[in-house]
């Protein structure tokens, strides 16, 4: 099964919205990651949301710095099966 | 001349006696048992039905959804608790450098409610557990939640010592204020107990009572579980003062001993080591202290060995000093009982009441102390002990004294 690239990255957008703890952010894949403050305890839970749904493995590197939001989510999106190219 | 005690400036508890510090000392000083029959937690298969567990937390009470579901129930029980003597010492902007803030808490048990919860997910249902299962689970946790809380900087301690835990953690924290590494030092217990496997391992320990827990009465059978958390807030001498806060008593000293023996038997001579050396610490003699707060589990062999230790500790004089054990009423809450009965120690200290040991039915020759068995007993006193014995053979005994009793020792 494969999964559509730009629903699946919406997708995850959701689950990072979910996670964060200011409700009030906007952001997009463009927005720098500093933007949504997003923590070490809400990467683990939005890692964890995607293994689960998709039912595969997220072995992200250990020392990788993101730039931007949609940075971090491609990172995902490469354990994912996916129809379509990178945006 | 450095002084040699901490002022306790600030107290917090959750506890089946109580959810703050009021409550709970209404309750204790009472003498109200919180033991109940443990009808909603899971019983297959165990010996007994009774125990001690917090019935009326509610975490949302104290912590958004997110924060909450980061934290472990030990956790949610010691920052709660340490919110409420945060407060009640007004250290919020009282300008005490963030590095000068300490935090030891002790837990015997460890955040096993996310591990149970995950070891089912991957056992029974082929799941992963939960993400946070480590940070949440680690003895670590509440100790480091406190201080992010807190904003503590300084030394920040887990101590687990199954029973003990506590006491270390408020012995440590007295002496990291002698030491002068901290000027303030959050210290206390949690555990929280009340879910199936950890029933269970208790269960086939075989110490638990099928009835109830009777403290040094002949017919004992064993303890009844219990759970919560104590805080404290210890501070440098003056410095309460100093801010207009009120100092609630005194940390006079107190001892750290191990039997380096049986896991599970004491042998009493490092209990007997405890109780001298907290005399010794504090600068008191045994004809000092007006109350003793027993480890009193209500087992045969930790209330012989350990009236026998008071005994030899207070010779001749031991019958003029009443001795009482709190699990009576609260049960024992492991790696919080030391604070817990802390707790109590200092409020027996405030209201001049020696709180009862419930249950008691028949003296035991070989636990001949006299253990408050009608009730609160009015009695007013300046200094009192409170004694942790755990499994492992550690031994730890606190000196307490009443506010405004604490003197400079030559």
């Amino acid at each position: 099964m494969t999964y559509d690239r730009d629903k699946t990255a919406a997708q995850i957008l959701e689950y990072i919205r979910s996670e964060i703890q200011d409700k009030d952010i906007v952001f997009d894949l463009k927005t720098p990651i500093e933007g949504v403050k997003i923590d070490s305890i809400d990467v683990i839970h939005v890692i964890f949301k995607v293994e689960e749904v998709f039912g595969v493995a997220v072995n992200l590197p250990q020392d990788q710095k993101y730039d931007t939001v949609g940075d971090f989510v491609n990172a995902i999106l490469k354990f994912i099966p996916i129809e379509g190219k990178a945006s | 001349m450095a002084a040699s005690w901490a002022d306790v400036t600030g107290r917090g508890v959750i506890s089946s006696s109580g959810l703050d510090i009021k409550s709970f000392e209404q309750s204790v000083l009472a003498g109200k048992s919180s033991i109940t029959e443990i009808g909603d937690y899971p019983p297959q298969g165990l010996r007994f039905n009774r125990g001690a567990p917090v019935l009326d937390f509610d975490p949302s009470r104290f912590f958004d959804e997110r924060t909450c579901n980061t934290l472990d129930p030990f956790s949610q029980f010691a920052a709660a608790a340490a919110r409420q003597a945060w407060s009640e010492a007004g250290l919020t902007d009282a300008g005490v450098p963030p590095e000068r803030v300490g935090v030891v808490i002790g837990s015997a048990n460890g955040g096993s409610h996310i591990l149970e919860a995950g070891w089912r997910r991957l056992l029974n249902e082929g799941k992963k557990p939960a993400p946070l299962s480590i940070p949440m689970s680690m003895t670590n946790a509440p100790a480091s939640r406190v201080a992010r809380e807190a904003g503590a900087q300084g030394p920040v301690l887990a101590v687990s010592t199954a029973c003990a835990s506590a006491s270390h953690a408020m012995v440590l924290g007295l002496m990291l204020i002698r030491s002068g590494l901290a000027d303030v030092v959050i210290a206390g217990g949690t555990d929280a107990c009340f879910h199936f496997g950890y029933l269970q391992i208790w269960d086939v320990l075989r110490v638990v009572s099928p009835t109830i827990c009777r403290p040094f009465s002949k017919d004992r059978q064993g303890i009844i579980l219990g759970e919560g958390a104590g805080i404290v807030v210890l501070e440098r001498p003056g410095q309460a003062a100093a801010r207009g806060a009120r100092v609630h008593g005194h940390l006079l000293g107190g001892a750290m001993t191990s039997d380096a023996g049986d896991l599970t038997r004491p042998n009493g001579i490092g209990m007997l080591s405890a109780i001298n050396g907290a005399l010794a610490d504090s600068g008191l003699a045994a004809g000092d202290i007006g109350y003793i707060n027993a480890h009193g589990t209500g087992t045969v062999a930790n209330d012989k060995l350990e009236a026998g230790a008071i005994r030899a500790a207070f010779g001749a004089g031991v019958d003029r000093v009443p001795v009482s054990s709190s699990k009576s009423m609260f049960g024992h809450a492991m790696g919080a009982s030391g604070a817990l009965e802390a707790l109590a120690t200092l409020a027996a200290l405030e209201a001049g009441i020696a709180p009862p040991t419930l249950n008691f039915n028949e003296i035991d020759p070989e636990c001949a102390l006299d253990v408050v068995p009608e009730g609160p007993r009015v009695h007013p006193m300046q200094s009192a002990l409170s004694n942790s014995f755990a499994f492992g053979g550690l031994n730890v005994t606190l000196a307490f004294g009443k506010a405004g009793t604490a003197r400079p020792r030559p």
